[in-house]
């Protein structure tokens, strides 16, 4: 049952629970990392929390098409906020007069956001159901 | 639908999202910080316009002397060649090994180590000029002094194959490196050094910089000791000795191209039998053909000491006390986290535990007590196995000899000291420093002790160049004058006041430090039987005595008293938790530091800490605001000068302008201050430009397009300033003259440049050799630090740049630099750390301040009332406003508030998108009167600044879009549409399909 469940899937549903995981593995080194500091922006945290909530909820809801839409989205928003939270820090790397280094958790945390970035945008051009049905909205 | 159509409209509204989404954002950053990115790309905001009916008066209030930049620029590197000809030490002189005869065949030299192709010009951080004028190199300073440099030995150090023996890293994980002696061997050969055996020139660099402080362990130096040789440059000294002793090689020089203080035994050392060794720290831009000229011959040394040189720096007793220390129980605390750890800025710490004696005042003293055994606690302490060169010391080609000592009370309010200086050597001309010291009475009053050093500068003259022979040439009668207030101490004990304490003043003209305590043990009749290491000369020694004098009024007319009692641990938590045991003279063995003082959190700490995070700790209060937006004809410009010349601070005319600025003005001109201070269209105020630093101005001269550079277009306004030697070199100078030189010229570059301002002049202390930024301060004695950046400032200003001196106070480490706890007795803290802040502001004029990061014990110094308003204000009388460093670095924008009621005028950032001003637009009339003070001393440095160039009573100022900014409103406006259409394309595409299927499903 659980291997005609799984080949019943498409490559796009794995994608999609695959960010999922991405998404809250990421919101939860952001938090640990950042917290406290000045460096912290939670409105990163909260959208890419409410990417990995939304696909889950989509998906049972069955609009699986949807999902990878509005997981893109939320992921990117997470991206930007995370951007607009950490520039100053990079300026300061950059200028190399207190920091002459990328800190572990900066270099972490770049990777986890643009790996969920670039796979929920990949995500949103594949198929997300073995069935065709793109038109009538239920993927 | 058709799937390939489909496809394309997906991928258009991804690519037009992520680019919108990107743009936004940048949008948002850039908008945040468009003072720095207009200072950046050099874009005017705003224009000047003269309106065409008015008069044409003479509106370049500030000019330069030069036709051109290349006429600067050549003497700018003449300028920094002479600083390094002035400034540079012998240090040793073996056989007078020194100067080497170029003309008599002494002339074929290989030039060793990897610092022979990779010196240090400079140092790091924001000092640090950016894209710097290409240096005069070591080959070329020696070869242009007559010299014949071995080629082969630099084509090693040249090649791409030996970078990797290039210093490298900083703090604990620098590399000092260096090619060892064997690779040196394999590489070049013997017979090359043989070749160019008439010397062998080491150079060894240690080169120090913002952010990170030289590290006691971790590095590649002996014991992990940066300031220690490498195994590297040990062998590199056995090898060449190798050779010496073989008659390969005839001498052995050391440069020491160094900023800090290295241990400097080594120099003694017979394994490596080194001749002849100078400091010429960093040299700048030109340094080396002085460095050339002194080894030939052609300059004779004149620089000493400006700190105390060690053999070992373990027995300086601010080693102890010197890195980071946290709070003991902090953890236990509340305390703002960064993730799961404390953040650093809120629980480290450092005492001050010498009090005074820092350098000399502690290895003088304590040879001075221990040859006059003054207590039976002195110990054991020898002075020759502790201090390889004193503070003050200088060698040079030539003698001088002293005579003819006068001290004469002369009125109130000073000393005159007047000696003769001969040159009573036969073969060189020279200059001499002569130093003035004195021996305050001290009197041993048990545990209520007031700490006087041995012997203090109070001093100094430098001769002109005295000629060979017996002429008038030859000498010259130096006077100086010694101010009497300098001859007080800092008594902290019951009010807290400067006071000449009655008893006997005992005044020498000495060589150096250590020289001077001879004399007076002489002048006392201690020999080398009692245990002097040296025979004093009486004749130069004379005694004056005086009745009691107290200094209670201040150059600011307020009374002088003790403020510092929250920096002074044993004050602030009354002995019961944490308690300091301050270095004494009365009982040196039992209060020298064995280890760190050790001090832990307490509730009252916390509690002080973290008050200042929270701007509603700022009280709600009844005073009245004052007027905002009252129309005048009043212009900024007006109040620049008038028939009785400058206008002064408290002039009545203030008032007007001031009513006449807006809540929003004095938003603009305190929320944004990044090297910078912003334009008031209304009244005409100009935005000023500042930029760093002590060593020479660090950006482009065509930065400011208001500067003369860009105004006239020159064709070098994209080449930056000549930078200079070190401070230390400045320093060791001992020259007023050669300070006010120095000061003139980053002023000419200045006016060049369109700098208002200039963030230097760096006057912390060198109190440990290990100190990051020692580069950029003169020295360990407060005196020659104040007097010389006195004359540097006034010299600086008088081209229209306002000096910034920094970083006040007690920013004397890099470790922890931004919120580190410093604490310190109240006598030391005036009369080692504020005095050089006192003698440049009441004596050089300096018009404003930046202040330092860290805290004095719990209290941001930003934050301190006590230091900026009620000393820097009410003691020193400063006239212009009080900067920040680095904004958000060290502090939050929600700090800043806070800071303003202290004094602090403006953050060196941009904390505009936070506004943290805006809940006190009512309720809070005392911040609101703060504000517009802050914006008074602003306009004050403002109207007498060279931003005021080009601006007459009539001029109007019009506001320019940069041009970045147009461009990012038009891709927002592009990307924006590009948005809006995909998107629209697509739900569009969505529903027409959506019928489609709809119709399709009910056939």
């Amino acid at each position: 049952m659980l291997t005609k469940y799984i080949k019943d899937k498409s490559i796009g549903f794995w994608f999609c629970a695959a960010i999922t995981l991405l998404s809250l593995v990421t919101s939860i080194v952001y938090a640990v990392c950042y917290a406290g500091s000045d460096n912290i922006n939670w409105g990163s945290f909260a959208f890419m929390l409410a990417a990995a909530a939304a696909a889950v909820v989509l998906t049972v809801l069955k609009k699986h098409r949807l999902a990878s839409y509005v997981q893109a989205f939320l992921v990117f928003m997470a991206l930007l906020f995370f951007i607009y939270g950490i520039y100053y820090y990079v300026s300061v790397v950059m200028v190399g007069i207190d920091l002459d280094s990328f800190s572990p958790e900066f270099i972490v945390c770049t990777i986890l956001y643009l790996l969920a970035f670039g796979l929920s945008v990949a995500n949103v051009f594949l198929k997300q159901t073995k069935d065709s049905g793109e038109v009538n909205g239920n993927e | 639908m058709n799937k390939k159509y489909g496809l394309l409209t997906k991928i258009a509204v991804v690519v037009s999202t992520i680019l919108f989404g990107f743009m936004i954002c940048a949008t948002v950053i850039t908008v945040e910080n468009r003072t720095a990115i207009n200072n950046y790309l050099q874009v005017k905001t705003y224009e000047i316009v003269e309106p065409e009916s008015a008069e044409n008066p003479d509106t370049e209030y500030f000019k330069s002397r030069y036709d051109s930049l290349a006429d600067l620029i050549a003497d700018g590197k003449k300028a920094a060649q002479t600083v390094e000809a002035e400034g540079a030490v012998l240090l040793k002189n073996d056989n007078n090994a020194l100067p080497l005869k170029v003309g008599a065949g002494e002339n074929k030299i290989s030039l060793v180590g990897i610092s022979s192709v990779d010196p240090a010009y400079g140092g790091r951080g924001s000092a640090q000029t950016t894209s710097p004028q290409q240096p005069v190199t070591p080959k070329e300073g020696f070869e242009q002094a007559g010299f014949e440099v071995n080629s082969a030995l630099n084509d090693f150090y040249s090649a791409s194959s030996s970078r990797v023996y290039r210093r490298a890293g900083r703090g604990a994980g620098a590399k000092i490196n260096d090619a060892p002696w064997n690779t040196v061997m394999e590489n070049v050969g013997e017979s090359s050094l043989t070749e160019y055996g008439d010397a062998a020139v080491f150079i060894m660099t240690r080169v120090g910089g913002e952010g990170t402080d030289s590290a006691v362990t971790g590095t590649d130096g002996e014991d992990g000791n940066y300031l220690k040789l490498n195994d590297n440059e040990k062998s590199i000294l056995t090898g060449l000795n190798g050779l010496k002793e073989q008659n390969k090689v005839k001498k052995i020089i050391v440069l020491l191209n160094t900023t800090n203080q290295i241990e400097t035994g080594f120099l003694f050392d017979e394994r490596y039998g080194v001749d002849a060794a100078l400091w010429i720290g960093t040299v700048g831009i030109s340094g080396f053909n002085a460095v050339g000229d002194i080894v030939a011959g052609k300059v004779n040394p004149g620089g000493h000491l400006s700190d105390t040189y060690w053999f070992d720096h373990s027995k300086n007793p601010t080693t102890a006390n010197y890195g980071a220390f946290g709070y003991v129980g902090a953890e236990a605390y509340d305390l703002p986290k960064i993730g799961k750890v404390v953040d650093p800025k809120f629980y480290h710490y450092v005492v001050y535990q010498e009090g005074i004696y820092v350098g000399y005042r502690y290895t003088e003293t304590r040879y001075f007590d221990t040859v006059m055994k003054t207590n039976a606690n002195v110990g054991s302490f020898d002075y020759k196995a502790v201090v390889s060169h004193p503070f003050g010391y200088g060698g040079s080609y030539t003698d001088f000899e002293y005579s003819d000592f006068a001290v004469t009370d002369k009125d109130a309010d000073t000393v005159e000291i007047s000696v003769k200086v001969k040159n009573i050597g036969n073969e060189y001309a020279g200059k001499d420093v002569v130093q003035i010291y004195v021996q305050k009475p001290f009197k041993d009053e048990g545990a209520n002790t007031l700490e006087v050093a041995a012997v203090e500068l109070v001093g100094f003259a430098k001769t002109r160049e005295l000629a060979v022979g017996a002429g008038a040439e030859a000498e010259q009668t130096l006077t100086v004058t010694v101010k009497k207030k300098d001859l007080a101490v800092y008594d902290n004990r019951a009010d807290g006041e400067y006071v000449l304490r009655d008893g006997d003043y005992v005044f020498t003209a000495a060589t150096d430090a250590h020289n001077a305590v001879n004399n007076i043990l002489a002048f006392k009749g201690k020999t080398e039987s009692d245990g002097a290491d040296g025979k004093g000369n009486t004749a130069l020694v004379q005694s004056l005595s005086f009745e009691t004098i107290k200094f209670t009024e201040s150059a600011g007319k307020s009374k002088i008293n003790n403020k510092f009692d929250f920096a002074d641990a044993n004050k602030y938590f009354g002995g019961s938790e944490n308690s300091v045991k301050y270095v004494s003279r009365t009982d040196w063995q039992g209060t020298l530091p064995s280890g760190a003082v050790s001090l832990k959190m307490t509730d009252k700490l916390f509690g002080d800490i973290m008050r200042q995070e929270d701007p509603k700790n700022i009280a709600a209060d009844s005073t009245p605001y004052p007027s905002y937006g009252k129309k005048t004809d009043l212009k900024l410009v007006h109040l620049r000068e008038d028939e009785n010349g400058k206008i002064p601070y408290d002039d009545k005319r203030w008032d007007e302008l001031l009513d006449s600025l807006t809540w929003n003005d004095m938003l603009t001109l305190l929320n944004t201050g990044l090297r910078t201070t912003m334009e008031i269209p209304e009244i005409i105020k100009p935005s000023t430009v500042e930029h760093n630093g002590p060593t020479g101005l660090t950006e482009i001269y065509g930065n400011n397009p208001d500067g003369k550079a860009a105004r006239v277009n020159d064709p070098d306004k994209d080449k930056t300033p000549p930078y200079y030697p070190c401070i230390g070199i400045l320093a060791s100078s001992f020259d007023t003259d050669m300070a006010a030189m120095f000061g003139d010229m980053l002023g000419e570059d200045a006016v060049w440049s369109g700098y208002g301002g200039l963030y230097g002049i760096g006057l912390n202390t060198h109190r440990t050799p290990y100190g990051g930024r020692l580069y950029e301060y003169f020295g360990e004695d407060p005196l020659l630090s104040g007097t010389m950046a006195a004359a540097e400032v006034a010299a600086l200003q008088s081209h229209g740049c306002n000096a910034y001196v920094k970083h006040f106070v007690l920013n004397d480490q890099e470790t922890n630099r931004t919120g580190i706890g410093v604490w310190i007795n109240e006598q030391a803290l005036r009369e080692i750390y504020l005095k050089p802040f006192d003698l440049a502001v009441t004596e050089g004029g300096a018009m404003n301040v930046m202040i330092a990061f860290n805290r004095m014990g719990a209290v941001h110094c930003p934050g301190s009332k006590e230091l900026l308003t009620d000393y820097l204000r009410g003691e020193l009388g400063l006239k212009g406003f009080a900067v920040t460093d680095m904004y958000g670095i060290g502090y939050k924008e929600q700090n800043m508030p806070a800071f303003m009621m202290a004094g602090c005028d403006l953050p060196d950032g941009e904390i505009a998108k936070v506004n943290p001003y805006k809940q006190f637009k009512k309720g809070h009339g005392e911040m609101a009167w703060q504000m517009r003070e802050a914006a008074h001393r602003i306009l004050y440095a403002t109207v007498h600044s060279i931003a005021m160039n080009g601006i007459s009573p009539e001029a109007q100022l019009i506001r320019i879009v940069p041009g970045w900014q147009v461009a990012v409103i038009t891709l927002d406006c592009l990307f924006g549409a590009m948005f809006a259409a995909s998107v629209t394309g697509a739900v569009l595409i969505y529903l027409k399909e959506r019928k489609k299927s709809s119709v399709k499903n009910q056939e």
